[in-house]
C-alpha cells in the first residue's frame, strides 16, 4: 500500500527506491507493480530485505 | 441387520444419510468443482423449503446438503431435484464429489483447466465403489486452494519456466521472488549477445508460476504446462499428507491413466474401511508407486 501511494505522486518515467522486507511482502509488491505496469529497474539485497528501484509506468498527462 | 439399517445402507449409496434424529435424513447433492447453475440453485431452494427446513448446508467438498428431510419425502424430493437438473451425491465407501478450484478459467494464477479435469474425473469415477471413501481434488496452481495434497488423489497444475534473454532487463527481481530460491544469475563468460543468464534449477523448482506471472519484463515465460499427481492424502482421525506419485506429467491422458491405476490398485488391495493413504503406508509407498507407475 505504501509503495502504491508513493508511486501516485510520481510522473511516468520517474524513479523511486523502495525497501521491502523479505518474504511475502516481495510477492505482494511485485504483484502491485506488475498490475499497474510499473517497471522494476533493479533489485539489490539489503539486510533483512531488498531495495527495489522502480520506474513509474504509464503516459504523461 | 434391521430393516431400518438396511434402508440406511441402501439410501447411503444414493447420497442420503440418516441424521442424529432418526426420523430425518440428509440429502447430499451432486456438484462438480462446486459449480451449480442458477436453475439448479432455485430448484434446491424450492426443495429445501418444501421438504426440509428452508435452509441448506454447504459441505467441505463444495457440495450442497438439504437436512431434515423425512424418509417418506425422500423420493419425491429426489425426483423434484432431478427435474431441476440436480442429482444425488455420494456417501459411504465410494468415490465422492470431485473438488476443484476455478483454475485458469477465471483465476489469474491458475495454470490448468481444473474444471474440465474435474468433470472428466467425475464422469469416469463418481460413485465408483472403493474400500473406503475416496476423494479427489484438482488444484490450478501451487497455491493449492483446493487442497490437492489432502485428498486420496490430488492433481496440481504446474509450469516449467523458461527464460527469454531478449526480454530480460536484468533487474534481478526473480531471484528473491522465487519462493524456493531456485533462480540464479550467471555471467555468460564474455558472450556479448548474452552477457548474463538467469536459470531455474530443475531439482528445486516447484513449478509454481510465480516467476512467469510476476516477471516485470515477461522474460520468464511458461515453457511447458503439466500436472503434479499426489496420492494418499487424508484427513480424519489419522490424517496423512499426500505423497508425490509423479512430478510434472505433461500429457493429460497420462494423468487419467495414473488415476485409473491408482483406483484399481486400491480396489484390489485396500482393506474394508481402510483409507487409500493408510493402505499405502501398510504396503509401502515405493511398492505402490512402482506398481502404479509401471502400469502406465
Amino acid at each position: 500500500m505504501r509503495v502504491k501511494n508513493a508511486l501516485l505522486s510520481l510522473e511516468p518515467g520517474e524513479l523511486i527506491e523502495v525497501f521491502i522486507d523479505e518474504g511475502e511482502a516481495v510477492f505482494r509488491v511485485a504483484r502491485t507493480l506488475k498490475d499497474a505496469d510499473n517497471r522494476v529497474v533493479k533489485v539489490e539485497p539489503r539486510p533483512g530485505g531488498l531495495s527495489m528501484i522502480v520506474e513509474k509506468g504509464g503516459k504523461h498527462a | 441387520m434391521s430393516d431400518l439399517e438396511l434402508d440406511a445402507v441402501a439410501l447411503g449409496k444414493v447420497g442420503m444419510m440418516r441424521q442424529t434424529q432418526p426420523e430425518f435424513y440428509v440429502m447430499r447433492l451432486h456438484a462438480v468443482a462446486g459449480d451449480l447453475t442458477a436453475r439448479q440453485i432455485r430448484c434446491i431452494a424450492r426443495v429445501a423449503a418444501r421438504y426440509g427446513r428452508g435452509s441448506v448446508h454447504l459441505s467441505t467438498r463444495q457440495g450442497v446438503e438439504i437436512h431434515y428431510v423425512r424418509q417418506e419425502d425422500l423420493e419425491e424430493a429426489r425426483l423434484e431435484l432431478l427435474e431441476g437438473g440436480v442429482e444425488m451425491g455420494a456417501c459411504g465407501p465410494r468415490v465422492r464429489l470431485i473438488v476443484a478450484c476455478p483454475g485458469n478459467e477465471t483465476c489469474r494464477q491458475g495454470v490448468i483447466d481444473t474444471k474440465a479435469m474435474a468433470k472428466t474425473l467425475d464422469e469416469r469415477y463418481f460413485k465408483t465403489e472403493t474400500p473406503s471413501k475416496f476423494k479427489m481434488s484438482v488444484a490450478g496452481c501451487s497455491n493449492n486452494c483446493s487442497k490437492a495434497t489432502e485428498n486420496d488423489i490430488g492433481i496440481r497444475g504446474a509450469i516449467e519456466p523458461e527464460w527469454v534473454p531478449a526480454s530480460c532487463s536484468d533487474c534481478g527481481l526473480c531471484m528473491p521472488l522465487c519462493p524456493v530460491r531456485a533462480i540464479s544469475r550467471r555471467e555468460s563468460g564474455g558472450n556479448p549477445e548474452t552477457p548474463f543468464r538467469y536459470e531455474a534449477d530443475e531439482a528445486s523448482c516447484i513449478n509454481c508460476s510465480t516467476c512467469t506471472s510476476l516477471c516485470p519484463s515477461d522474460a520468464w515465460r511458461v515453457g511447458k504446462r503439466g500436472y503434479h499427481v499426489y496420492i494418499g492424502g487424508t484427513m480424519g482421525r489419522v490424517p496423512r499428507f499426500a505423497s508425490l506419485l509423479k512430478k510434472f506429467v505433461t500429457d493429460e491422458d497420462d494423468v487419467y491413466r495414473l488415476v485409473e491405476e491408482a483406483i484399481a490398485f486400491y480396489r484390489q488391495h485396500g482393506n474394508k474401511k481402510e483409507r487409500f493413504g493408510h493402505m499405502i503406508d501398510r504396503i509401502g509407498l515405493d511398492t505402490v508407486r512402482e506398481v502404479i507407475l509401471g502400469s502406465v
